[in-house]
């Protein structure tokens, strides 16, 4: 505890972002990557030598003794990375780390843990999002002009094959039943033109918002459509889209002061706001809904308390966690279609019974002025 | 110097994705799973049938070109296995297609 302190190391530090050589974005993708490789046991599959890429490694072979140096210097580094002590030197460790297993082993070899591996190194290289927007750009590249130069992709064939192994969605084979060649064919199609578009929006883009929303939504549906998260590869791919997003800026939030249950939720959001980016004041006359305010944009009602929670770096290790764990390929969809603006109807909905009855909720001292309706 | 060092890294990629365009297998060129290599693997050794040599299922669907298979038998069979005499028949196909065969010892390179 006592050196904890010295080395200004608080019990929140693993979960702050600020304060190192690495940009706050860079730094909270390394560590949801980094959760995603402890919690999915990816650590642990890290292999012995056999039958590698580079034949010195054969000189070690036999023994697990490669195997267990991989598998701490993993977790040293991660350690570190979470303790944000020398922060771009972890990420580079992880990264060689993944790049010697994957050098002494082809057995090992997976392009997931090849792209883990590069993502890591690159933001251990990185003071902005750049190197990775070009790495993103490049898988996107090389997935979509390998599918476009071969036949069976591009005649359908391989999903019509593949499909039998790895489509998990019922609704697949009901369309495939009924147009067997046109469903695989549009399927290898439609994978082949969204990655390279991507790749190309990568490229040549300005404004990433509108690729990041294809690109999660196209990995997502793959997750949905398959329950698999092919290796670390969802995971990698959604924390390279994450990274290139701007940190969150200041967010000032009006909020009735007068409601205790209102009052309860500032506490609450508050308690977790560990990089001290919200800042609540209650509004001056009583309005219907809170209203949040992030640089230039202007938030009511859900979008106000959305803005809040995904503004919050919390979030989204409560994601990674979450994706982690469980193992539904429904609970990707369930995530990202609650993020997205579809569900905003839904969610206004709910928030307006509940600002309708607030003083009705827990922790309210039911003298909450309502505000005229 | 940081970001030159990324920017080289990432160059030695699109070259390898590049060359990896003329070859049959696809190590390390940003080709994931887009094979459906069905595959069956018979090893005997003195006569015996034997399983798991190579560390991978002996018949399923492989999802990275079927070379890559035959580059982990030859590579084996080259090393550590050098003195064994086995005998290696693999039957393939890919995404569909007409099955393929390939034996080791004669058709090794």
């Amino acid at each position: 505890m006592d050196w904890c302190k010295r080395q200004g190391v608080k019990f929140t530090t693993p979960l702050r972002c600020t304060g190192t050589s690495l940009p706050p974005q860079l730094l909270l993708a390394a560590k949801l990557l980094a959760i995603c490789v402890v919690l999915t046991g990816a650590w642990h599959d890290l292999p012995d030598p056999f039958l590698p890429f580079l034949s010195f490694f054969d000189g070690i072979a036999g023994t697990p003794v490669f195997r267990w140096v991989l598998k701490l210097g993993l977790l040293t580094a991660i350690g570190s990375l979470f303790l944000n002590r020398c922060v771009r030197l972890s990420c580079i460790a992880i990264g060689l780390v993944f790049s010697a297993g994957i050098l002494s082993s082809r057995v090992f070899f997976e392009n997931n843990i090849l792209f883990v591996a590069c993502i890591f190194l690159l933001i251990g290289l990185s003071d902005s999002p750049q190197l990775i927007r070009y790495q993103l750009a490049l898988v996107y590249f090389g997935a979509g002009t390998n599918k476009l130069l071969d036949a069976a992709w591009r005649s359908g064939a391989f999903f019509a094959t593949w499909s039998h192994y790895a489509i998990r969605e019922p609704m697949y084979f009901v369309f495939a039943g009924i147009a067997p060649r046109t469903v695989p064919r549009l399927m290898c199609w439609s994978s082949m033109t969204i990655e390279l578009t991507l790749a190309a929006w990568l490229l040549f883009g300005k404004r990433l918002h509108g690729a990041a929303w294809l690109g999660v939504s196209f990995h997502t549906m793959t997750v949905f459509m398959t329950g698999r998260t092919f290796g670390m590869f969802y995971y990698a791919i959604l924390v390279s889209w994450f990274a290139m997003q701007a940190w969150p800026k200041k967010i000032t939030i009006l909020y009735d002061g007068d409601c205790g249950f209102c009052d309860r939720t500032r506490r609450f959001f508050e308690r977790w706001d560990l990089e001290r980016l919200q800042h609540w004041t209650p509004f001056e006359r009583p309005e219907k809904s809170i209203h949040a305010r992030i640089a230039d944009e202007f938030y009511t009602g859900f979008a106000a308390f959305k803005a809040i929670i995904v503004s919050n770096p919390l979030t989204y290790f409560a994601v990674a966690v979450v994706l982690s764990l469980v193992h539904y390929r429904w609970m990707s969809m369930i995530l990202l279609l609650t993020m997205s603006p579809l569900f905003v109807p839904v969610g206004e909905f709910g928030y307006r019974r509940i600002a309708r009855n607030r003083y009705r909720m827990p922790g309210s001292s039911g003298e909450c002025a309502l505000p005229e309706q | 110097m940081k970001r030159r060092i990324g920017q080289v890294f990432l160059l030695v990629q699109l070259v390898w994705v590049t060359l990896a365009q003329f070859g049959s297998a696809r190590w390390l060129c940003w080709a994931p799973n887009d094979y459906a290599v069905e595959y069956h693997l018979v090893v005997t050794k003195d006569g015996q049938s034997i399983a798991g040599r190579y560390k991978i299922p002996d018949k399923g669907l492989y999802e990275n070109p079927a070379q890559n298979i035959i580059d982990l038998i030859e590579q084996y069979e080259r090393t550590y296995g050098r003195k064994d005499r086995v005998e290696v028949d693999l039957t393939y196909r890919n995404s569909g297609g007409p099955d393929s065969h390939w034996h080791f010892p004669e058709d090794a390179r």
